[in-house]
């Protein structure tokens, strides 16, 4: 208890390390948060303003724009039937983005290019190609077409539902990420320990060296108090994520909470093994840590979403035993997939990197003597 | 350098302690230690005796060997050859009983940043002493030892180089430990914590704890040691009490007299004393080299009014360390 009491005290007061485990995710969380709420600001999109001259009546197409004109969150035409004089003068004074004239052509008048714009464009360039694909279908096949138009029905929903995936994706992986690098960031608090205990990194370790006090128990006491801290950082992250930025992560508190537990026992485990096995000077290590955690979390995505999804396809591998990689992974799935099948293999495989970070971390700290000091 | 060792104890049975006592017993028994850097000989054949109550003094010039036999002692480096007993026992990295009753006081500054005095001393002590309110006595008694009684809750940064040494001492010895190891604990620091440390070394001999004391200070060795053994090149080259490594050289005592003007008649007369080994002028100074140990002051005196050679003064100096470590190896200690 006593050794422990002090190994916690030499963390908490380490204020370069509670910068980069407490402060530093809290910062880059707000960050986070600033951005993505000025995109998603961006992104958002008033419905196209358009009048319509129905020189002929089409029921077709008129029901497909009454369909995009229903106000709703994916509204995307606001409609006005009127006649091309006014059409014309709306345009003028800039009231109205485009107008279109139902003939049995279609042609679309816009004054400049923009969004907007762009969407009416679309709009009637989908029917078009759909309209002429159907009727030479229907010249050609006609016992097709209804499994056509149901084959289009089902890909278009798929498309959609995609989207709204991916959409959310762009956000939360970003967070999710965050906290897999918090996660590493224990490994500060684990080199600290290790060099704290080795004869050959301190002199401090030198006095654990030559004490009576068996070096194990040095260890481990350092090691649970590098966990607690490291932790407690993680829950307050998440609590700032929660309740300050309202990130969502469900209602499944207690499983990222043991994610986080395992993740943290990876952060602290994997400075140790830094700390033991490379002959550097500590600022040599520490930046080593910081580097590979920077560059584990830019392979889960944390700069760039689609690195991940490349990693996924050209190298596997990396995503099974990059540990921000796993967290990340975990949390998604914890939150968009029904079943927990994949959110307790990532929780196996981390345990496995655990595992191996001990094992490696073990052998060293039964070195008892060394060749030089 | 042939492996010629100096030494006034032929038998250990004839050891002289301060006390006068005989059959000391044997604390640190290292004998044959070979320790190699590579193809380099940190250690060669190294052996050592340390008894009981005593404070050795281990001299030597930087890189000659001392923190490295040290560090070899208590099993902190591995060794090519030889063996290693402390308190009969031999030692190794388990010996958790032997190890209880021994402290280091390091060369480099071995304390947290992040702790204060008080707590740095506590936290190492507590690696020792389990039961808390013993080891709150012994806490104070270190810092009292030391002279930190002012600086307890200051953090390490903020104390002066002289009061950090001292500090450095205290996490060392605060367990009370019956072997201590002091490793160049006066390196860099002011005349008054210097006093201060020495006197604390002498404080804790006469509590009854043994010495090891590692310098390349030869006044120190001289102030504080009973018997020195002087290392080069990771060897013995010499051992005894400091009378006794002096009577070991040629040197036995070294004039100088301060003259007006040239005497080359004074030195014609000098050289021809068999006493005398070297006899030279180096501007207004003659300085003479005995080899026999006893006051010549005297007889240079009447010499002087015999010739009647006009002087401003004449001075005797009695052999260094130093003197000693340049004759065994041809080089200055401080080299």
């Amino acid at each position: 208890m006593h050794i422990f009491h002090y190994q916690l005290k030499l963390l908490l007061r380490d204020r370069i390390v509670m910068f980069w485990t407490f402060i530093f995710p809290i910062i880059l969380a707000t960050f986070f948060n600033l951005a993505f709420s000025k995109l998603n600001s961006s992104e958002m999109f008033e419905p196209a303003q358009l009048a319509i001259i129905e020189q002929k009546e089409n029921i077709e197409f008129k029901s497909l724009i009454q369909e995009l004109s229903k106000e709703n969150d994916d509204q995307l035409l606001d409609v006005q039937y009127t006649s091309l004089s006014k059409a014309q003068e709306l345009l003028k004074e800039e009231k109205i983005d485009g107008y279109l004239i139902i003939n049995d052509t279609f042609k679309i008048y816009i004054n400049k290019n923009g969004i907007s714009q762009t969407i009416i464009k679309n709009v009637v360039d989908s029917y078009l190609q759909t309209r002429h694909s159907i009727e030479t279908i229907a010249k050609l096949n006609p016992q097709k077409l209804k499994v056509i138009i149901q084959n289009k029905i089902n890909m278009q929903k798929d498309y959609f539902q995609s989207q709204n995936i991916s959409s959310l994706d762009a956000t939360v992986v970003y967070f999710y990420t965050l906290i897999g690098m918090a996660c590493m960031y224990g490994s500060f608090f684990g080199l600290k320990i290790s060099v704290h205990t080795e004869a050959n990194l301190s002199r401090q370790g030198t006095r654990i060296h030559i004490a009576p006090t068996p070096k194990w128990k040095v260890m481990l006491t350092g090691t649970i108090a590098a966990f607690l801290c490291q932790y407690v950082s993680i829950i307050l992250l998440f609590l700032y994520l929660v309740y300050g930025l309202n990130i969502a992560f469900g209602n499944m508190s207690e499983y990222i909470l043991l994610l986080c537990a395992i993740g943290t026992c990876v952060g602290v485990l994997l400075g140790e093994f830094v700390g033991n096995a490379f002959h550097f000077n500590e600022n040599i290590k520490t930046s080593i840590l910081s580097a590979s955690s920077l560059f584990l979390s830019f392979l889960s995505g944390m700069m760039v979403v689609d690195i991940k999804y490349l990693v996924q396809e050209y190298v596997p591998i990396l995503g099974y035993i990059n540990p921000v990689s796993l967290i990340t992974d975990a949390l998604y799935a914890l939150y968009y997939y029904p079943t927990y099948e994949r959110f307790y293999f990532n929780i196996f495989l981390l345990c496995i990197v655990a595992l191996f970070l001990l094992v490696i971390s073990i052998l060293f700290l039964r070195r008892k003597q060394y060749d030089s000091l | 350098m042939q492996s010629k060792v100096y030494s006034y104890k032929k038998d250990k049975n004839d050891m002289m302690s301060v006390k006068g006592e005989r059959k000391m017993e044997n604390i640190i028994t290292v004998k044959n230690l070979t320790k190699k850097y590579g193809d380099f000989i940190a250690l060669d054949q190294f052996y050592l005796d340390v008894y009981k109550g005593e404070i050795l003094g281990l001299l030597g010039p930087n890189g000659s060997g001392k923190s490295t036999c040290i560090n070899t002692i208590l099993s902190l480096l591995r060794f090519e050859e030889g063996s290693v007993h402390v308190f009969g026992k031999a030692m190794n990295p388990y010996a958790y009983d032997i190890k209880m009753h021994i402290g280091v006081v390091f060369q480099d500054i071995a304390v947290f940043e992040e702790l204060t005095v008080y707590e740095n001393i506590d936290y190492f002590c507590g690696l020792y002493i389990k039961d808390k309110k013993t080891r709150k006595q012994y806490n104070e008694d270190a810092i009292q030892l030391v002279g930190l009684e002012e600086f307890k809750k200051f953090k390490p940064k903020q104390l002066s180089g002289g009061l950090l040494r001292r500090l450095n001492i205290a996490c060392g010895i605060a367990h009370k430990p019956s072997l201590i190891f002091l490793d160049e604990p006066t390196v860099a620091v002011d005349p008054q914590s210097r006093h201060h440390i020495l006197e604390g070394i002498k404080t804790l001999n006469e509590q009854g704890a043994t010495i090891i004391y590692t310098t390349h200070y030869m006044e120190e060795v001289e102030l504080i040691c009973n018997r020195i053994v002087i290392m080069d090149k990771g060897k013995v080259i010499a051992q005894g009490t400091a009378d006794e490594l002096k009577n070991m050289i040629d040197l036995g005592e070294r004039v100088t007299i301060l003259v007006e003007k040239q005497e080359d008649k004074l030195v014609e007369i000098l050289q021809k004393d068999s006493d005398i080994l070297k006899v030279e002028q180096i501007g207004q100074e003659v300085h003479i080299a005995y080899s026999t140990h006893e006051n010549h002051l005297g007889k240079l005196v009447d010499i002087l009014k015999e010739n009647r050679i006009h002087y401003h003064s004449l001075f005797s100096e009695r052999p260094t360390l130093n003197d000693v470590f340049l004759e065994l190896t041809g080089k200055e200690l401080r080299d």
